[in-house]
């Protein structure tokens, strides 16, 4: 009786044991051939990204097409906040497919989780098509993890045409041209002469970083913009610091912005409706320089004049040039990667897909703009948004965003402390420390 | 639909596969000889617990506790670096001034109004109770996200000559005064006090709601004997209500003041931590998830977490003597 306790509490502990281990042991799965052909696919392919609302949509139209002609099933989602959450999902092992970071800088910090792209895809093709530059941005160890898929401008300014002739404005040619324009709005009291809110939630701050960027590539180049992304030309030298100077004479001398830095910071981005006020009293401005995206936050009115090519209400000019600088075009987009372990038959085709210019044949319509030089210009829905793409095909000094180039964690402080300064809680000088403490 | 079954399944394997463990924890206590057995079934049902907390608590605790002295990627042991970049750092000591003011307004405020709303709202009538109690109660109901949208509203601000959105600056305006940038402006930490306003209007609803039942609960005699003696309302409530509803007060106070501690949620939503407003959980997120330093971020939570061990501590303390009391 004794004997067969101690047997069957023996089998017991053991059963117990070897459950537990399984338990633990049952996460690991065999590791996929690295090189070689792709293995074949699951017709399921999953994308991240973090589109706006009709983004996704068009985004999503382009993809299901595809997919059905291939027999994907292919679902794009888009996170509220694309770089907190990708990597919550990759922590808690939900990564997608593939996704898509508004921002390099992000993408390249997570380049252990992805795979380098010639192992997906063949890259002759979409390299042949992109503008130079673009295939630069998500480079580590000299291979390419990430490339654009959509695209968009900053070097623009919109302004309201009616309100231009109804004061006897002309659009100006060169900075001193703008700089008397500026003080002829106000001399007249006709209202101010910039829209400039820089509020976006979590994100705010970014479009005064679209400003210093623009003036730093303006005065300096390309050469001096590349080594002050990369941390060898810091926020406080005199380059960064005249940028800056430029932007207070722009934005924050008296009389420039309704309600000055303060309201700049609590303004949301998105709130266009001022360009379109009428007078002083109803805090009109006239000029708004922002990213072609910003036409799909413009009153819904506006919008339809656009698609009906219609441009009594809104027309865009390129921000003149500072004096003593060269022309230089800034703008922003979506780089996508692929994601490790996730490489198979069905992915190389969604990806290859997306690296071509026929993925924004619908998306051009929310004011997405190529990165390729060969996307047919005639898709673009109206002359705006052909001028801007016609320009990003055929720009020269191209610059991408620098500050989402800068480690996620600069890019956060460029931010909050460049918010600060505009609302005039720091100084140039005080704002350049912090971001300049946050380089390794 | 595939999920919400995998879900289901999951869960039925789960209980099943607990109590198997348990019961085969049983099964084999009851095959060992009587003398041992008796020495070891307390054994059996207390190790699957303290193995689930050591798995996800000591042990992560003491993981972060070490992370804090290491390097963004966690890899490099860097000392006190950590440590001594937070306490150096003049943004780091306004975030700990933040917390400290958080921690001294909200729960004391909680707690007052509370027991006010409690005391009061004893004395209008059952129906006019309820429905007070009700509309008291009813923020409870509102997460904290969804309730820092609404008070973003309230104290929204537009440039001169737009049209007002704020609720406060209406009120402002309507007065005669111009309208402020509420949530911009610490001085004196006025923005942080704005934020806590948030969480004290979801939260006396919960302190009311205990302590009512407290004061519910005081025997009716002690009140008359005081009624008797000739004593007025206020006296019967500070020398013969307050006293025999304070273990339920500290209570309240105490949860008040742990949530307070780690609160994370409001500042998110409403300023992102920007014009001097953030908070040490804040700081937490944004250094692990937006920048991803896992060193720093680590020294921030487990000072986070030195500070909350002492509340805690009273917490249970106070839990014990109200079960003395009882």
């Amino acid at each position: 009786m004794k004997a067969n306790r101690i047997f069957w509490s023996l089998t017991s502990l053991l059963i117990l044991v070897s459950l537990l281990l399984s338990a633990c042991g049952g996460a690991a799965t065999p590791a996929p051939a690295a090189t070689g052909e792709l293995p074949a696919g699951d017709g399921k392919v999953v994308i991240y990204g973090g589109y706006g609302e009709a983004q996704a949509a068009a985004f999503q139209k382009a993809l299901t097409e595809f997919g059905q002609a291939n027999g994907i099933e292919i679902t794009f989602t888009s996170l509220a906040t694309f770089d907190t959450d990708i990597k919550v999902k990759i922590e808690s092992g939900q990564e997608p497919d593939i996704a898509m970071w508004p921002q390099p800088g992000g993408l390249k910090n997570l380049a252990d989780n992805l795979i380098p792209l010639e192992q997906v895809i063949d890259l002759s093709k979409p390299l042949a098509t992109l503008v130079p530059g673009w295939d630069k941005l998500a480079v580590v160890d000299g291979k390419i993890y990430g490339l654009p898929v959509s695209a968009n401008m900053k070097t623009l300014v919109f302004y309201n045409p009616t309100a231009f002739k109804a004061h006897g404005y002309s659009v100006p040619a060169n900075a001193a041209e703008l700089t008397a324009l500026e003080a002829k709005i106000k001399a007249d009291g006709a209202g101010y002469p910039w829209c400039a809110g820089i509020e976006s939630g979590g994100a705010t701050g970014w479009p005064f970083t679209d400003w210093l960027e623009q003036y730093v590539l303006d005065l300096y180049g390309p050469d001096t913009y590349a080594k002050w992304i990369s941390g060898e030309v810091d926020f406080a030298s005199p380059e960064v610091t005249k940028a800056a100077d430029e932007v207070t004479r722009r934005l924050l001398a008296e009389g420039q912005v309704n309600g000055g830095g303060i309201s700049m910071a609590t303004d949301s981005f998105q709130d266009t409706a001022p360009l379109f006020a009428d007078g002083q009293a109803n805090g009109q401005c006239f000029m708004l320089r922002q990213g072609s995206f910003i036409t799909a936050f413009m009153p819904e009115n506006v919008q339809a004049e656009i698609k009906a090519g219609d441009y009594t209400n809104l027309d865009v000019f390129a921000l003149p040039t500072p004096e003593g600088g060269q022309a230089g075009v800034l703008g922003g987009g979506d780089i996508a990667a692929v994601f490790k372990g996730h490489a198979d038959q069905d992915v190389a085709k969604v990806a290859a897909f997306i690296f071509s210019p026929e993925v924004l044949k619908y998306q051009v319509a929310t004011g997405d703009i190529s990165p390729h030089k060969t996307f047919d210009l005639s898709l673009y829905p109206n002359e705006m948004q052909r001028k801007i793409g016609q320009a990003m095909a055929n720009a020269a000094v191209f610059g991408f965003d620098g500050s989402d180039q800068m480690p996620a964690e600069v890019n956060a402080e460029f931010w909050a402390a460049g918010t600060d300064f505009i609302a005039g809680r720091a100084t140039w000088a005080e704002a350049a420390k912090r971001i300049d403490s946050k380089y390794p | 639909m595939g999920d919400i079954f995998l879900g289901l399944f999951a869960i039925v394997i789960g209980v099943a596969a607990s109590y198997g463990l348990y019961w085969l924890l049983n099964f084999i206590i009851s095959l060992l000889p009587e003398r041992l057995r008796k020495k070891s079934d307390w054994l059996a049902f207390l190790t699957p617990a303290v193995v689930l907390v050591i798995l996800v608590l000591i042990a992560p605790l003491f993981q972060t506790i070490g992370w804090s002295f290491m390097d963004d990627g966690a890899k490099n042991w860097v000392g006190l670096k950590n440590y001594i970049d937070l306490f150096t750092d003049q943004r780091f000591l306004q975030i700990l001034l933040n917390n400290f003011l958080w921690v001294l307004v909200v729960p004391a405020i909680t707690v007052v109004v509370g027991t006010a709303a409690a005391a009061l709202s004893n004395q209008v009538g059952p129906k006019l109770e309820s429905i007070f109690k009700s509309l008291i109660f009813m923020p409870m109901a509102v997460s904290f996200v969804a309730a820092s949208t609404i008070w973003s509203y309230f104290y929204a601000y537009v440039p001169p000559g737009r049209p007002e959105v704020g609720v406060l600056n209406a009120v402002v305006r309507l007065l005669g005064f111009p309208p402020q940038p509420w949530l911009t402006i610490d001085q004196g930490h006025l923005n942080s006090f704005l934020l806590m306003a948030v969480i004290v209007w979801l939260q006396v609803g919960y302190a009311m709601v205990v302590i009512s039942s407290g004061i519910k609960a005081v025997p009716e005699e002690t009140i008359e004997a005081a009624q008797l003696d000739g004593a007025n309302p206020w006296q019967i409530f500070a020398s013969v209500i307050l006293p025999q509803v304070w273990g339920t007060v500290m209570s309240v106070f105490v949860t008040v003041l742990i949530l307070v501690m780690k609160i994370f949620d409001i500042v998110l939503a409403m300023t992102r931590g920007n014009f001097n407003t953030s908070v040490l959980a804040f700081e937490w997120y944004k250094q692990f998830f937006e920048n991803s330093n896992v060193g720093p971020a680590s020294a921030v939570v487990t000072v986070l977490v030195i500070l909350i061990v002492p509340l805690m501590w009273l917490q249970i303390q106070t839990v014990r003597q109200q079960e003395l009391l009882r």
